[in-house]
């Protein structure tokens, strides 16, 4: 009976937020405010345990250190106030400071080194004549998009055409982003509907066991 | 007297919400009704398979789970078939939930997969779940160094030194393989520093775009990847763990015929407008 109960509400609430797609109304409203309300209390509630849980408590049994990442975090509050708000760039710059240094230390060997080798060995790397060939089309490909970006000399001639075709290049990365957008987004439909057919039509007003 | 528009132009301006219902009816038909719509598996696919076939007993495995609930459709074939592959070798699994709401998430997957019962794995020994944490690079970056020092005690609260899974596994030197949501910069403080070799499982539109790039079946850093519930189908197919996944792809090719026909008649409005004319 609870499960019944719950795909109910389940089925509702999706049909309220699908009845958005006819025009705007009061069950769409009402449910995507349910939805977002939820989700933030469940974060909020979320984030303060775990803030309790690693730092408060070990504070509270001796760990002094601790105190220093709590202020920091306190200070983050200190926006809020126009007159201490300054403190707050103590919190932010020292936050910033550690993610830009540790940052570095990996992210010039993965993605500019590490890209521009993964670029030079594409044409290279492939088992037969047709991977190749692939790679080849990819590394002039990368070379001609890049072109695009070169606002230094005026796109005429033969650099010209270098331009327009990398800019095809970039306009089928823009393309398969979207179509893999589009994709995404059908798995949601495809689980929402999943919900509705299987865990309500088929289990609670067909009665038939589904697996 | 209104203006009289052609055929094209009343084709092309078709109310969007036929779309809709089209698309609709079509993802939903074979969740009534199976259709099987033809599947192969891609190769990326096929190497992610393969590496973890090719595991070794004793390898340790660390899990970077970030399922979460909005997205869960699109990630959860793939979630699933994984796990299975895993529980079916000898290796030890560490599970770190990356999200906030991985913790309800995780707890609902390994109740439907159930390892002790299913395949005979023990809570401790064989592998374990780390609490979710939130994890900035600082705090990442302890915890590659020293796991202990950013989990001190598992999901459930017993302390690591407790776990006998846990004996000699102090930093991400102890780790062999990673399975994470990409493989930048981000992911590469495990493979530059430490040698662990990446293994990318996500949503489609989170990983299928970006991790190519790294892919390498022989020489990584990525060794093999699946993204979105279509590549989780493919994955199903490989594996011989039949789940969710198969007949999502069968939901989304029908769907996207719907959606195909109605780009054809949007290109067909348009240069009929154009060149066949009409007011």
């Amino acid at each position: 009976m609870a499960d019944a109960i719950f795909a109910g509400i389940q089925v509702a609430m999706v049909l309220a937020v699908w009845s958005y797609l006819y025009k705007e109304n009061i069950f769409s409203k009402v449910a995507s405010s349910i939805v977002i309300s939820i989700s933030t209390v469940h974060f909020f509630l979320v984030y303060v345990q775990r803030t309790i849980d690693s730092a408060v408590i070990p504070l509270l049994n001796g760990r002094i250190s601790y105190i220093i990442p709590l202020t920091l975090g306190l200070l983050m509050y200190t926006r809020l106030t126009k007159k201490w708000a300054w403190l707050s760039s103590y919190a932010y710059s020292l936050q910033i400071g550690l993610g830009t240094g540790s940052t570095l230390t990996t992210v010039v060997a993965s993605s500019i080194t590490g890209r521009i080798a993964m670029l030079i060995n594409e044409p290279f790397k492939g088992a037969t004549m047709f991977d190749k060939l692939s790679g080849t089309f990819l590394f002039i490909g990368a070379i001609l998009s890049m072109t695009y970006w070169l606002f230094t000399r005026e796109a005429t001639g033969i650099y010209g055409y270098g331009v327009k075709i990398g800019r095809l290049f970039l306009m089928a990365s823009i393309g398969m982003l979207y179509a893999e957008d589009v994709l995404w987004s059908q798995s949601l439909f495809v689980g929402a509907w999943e919900m509705i057919i299987d865990n309500f039509i088929k289990a609670v007003i067909l009665g038939i066991p589904v697996g | 007297m209104g203006e009289q528009r052609s055929i094209w132009y009343k084709l092309g301006n078709i109310d969007y919400r036929i779309i809709y219902l089209l698309v609709a009816l079509m993802t939903a038909w074979p969740l009534w009704s199976p259709v099987g719509t033809p599947m192969t598996v891609g190769e990326n696919v096929k190497q992610y398979a393969e590496h973890i076939r090719d595991m070794e007993p004793g390898t340790v495995v660390l899990c970077g789970f970030s399922g979460y609930m909005t997205m869960l459709p699109d990630i959860e074939p793939i979630y699933l078939a994984t796990w299975k592959m895993l529980f079916e070798k000898d290796v030890k699994i560490m599970v770190r939930v990356t999200d906030v709401d991985g913790p309800v998430v995780i707890r609902q997957e390994f109740e439907k997969i159930k390892p002790e019962e299913n395949f005979g794995k023990v809570y401790g020994v064989d592998y374990m779940i780390f609490p979710y944490v939130l994890m900035p690079t600082a705090t990442e970056i302890a915890f590659t160094d020293n796991i202990r020092t950013v989990y001190p005690v598992d999901y459930y609260g017993t302390p690591l030194d407790d776990l006998p899974i846990m004996e000699g596994i102090e930093s991400m030197h102890d780790v062999d393989w990673y399975f994470t949501s990409g493989a930048d910069w981000g992911n590469q403080r495990y493979t530059i520093p430490y040698g662990v070799k990446l293994l990318c499982w996500g949503t489609g539109t989170g990983l299928l775009p970006f991790v190519p790039p790294f892919y390498d079946p022989v020489s990584g850093p990525c060794y093999g990847y699946v993204g979105g519930a279509s590549q989780g189908g493919e994955l199903e197919l490989e594996s011989g763990f039949f789940g969710a996944g198969v007949k999502y792809n069968d939901c989304k090719n029908l769907a996207i015929l719907g959606l195909f026909a109605f780009v054809l008649l949007g290109n067909v409005s348009y240069f009929g407008e154009k060149y066949l004319g009409g007011s």
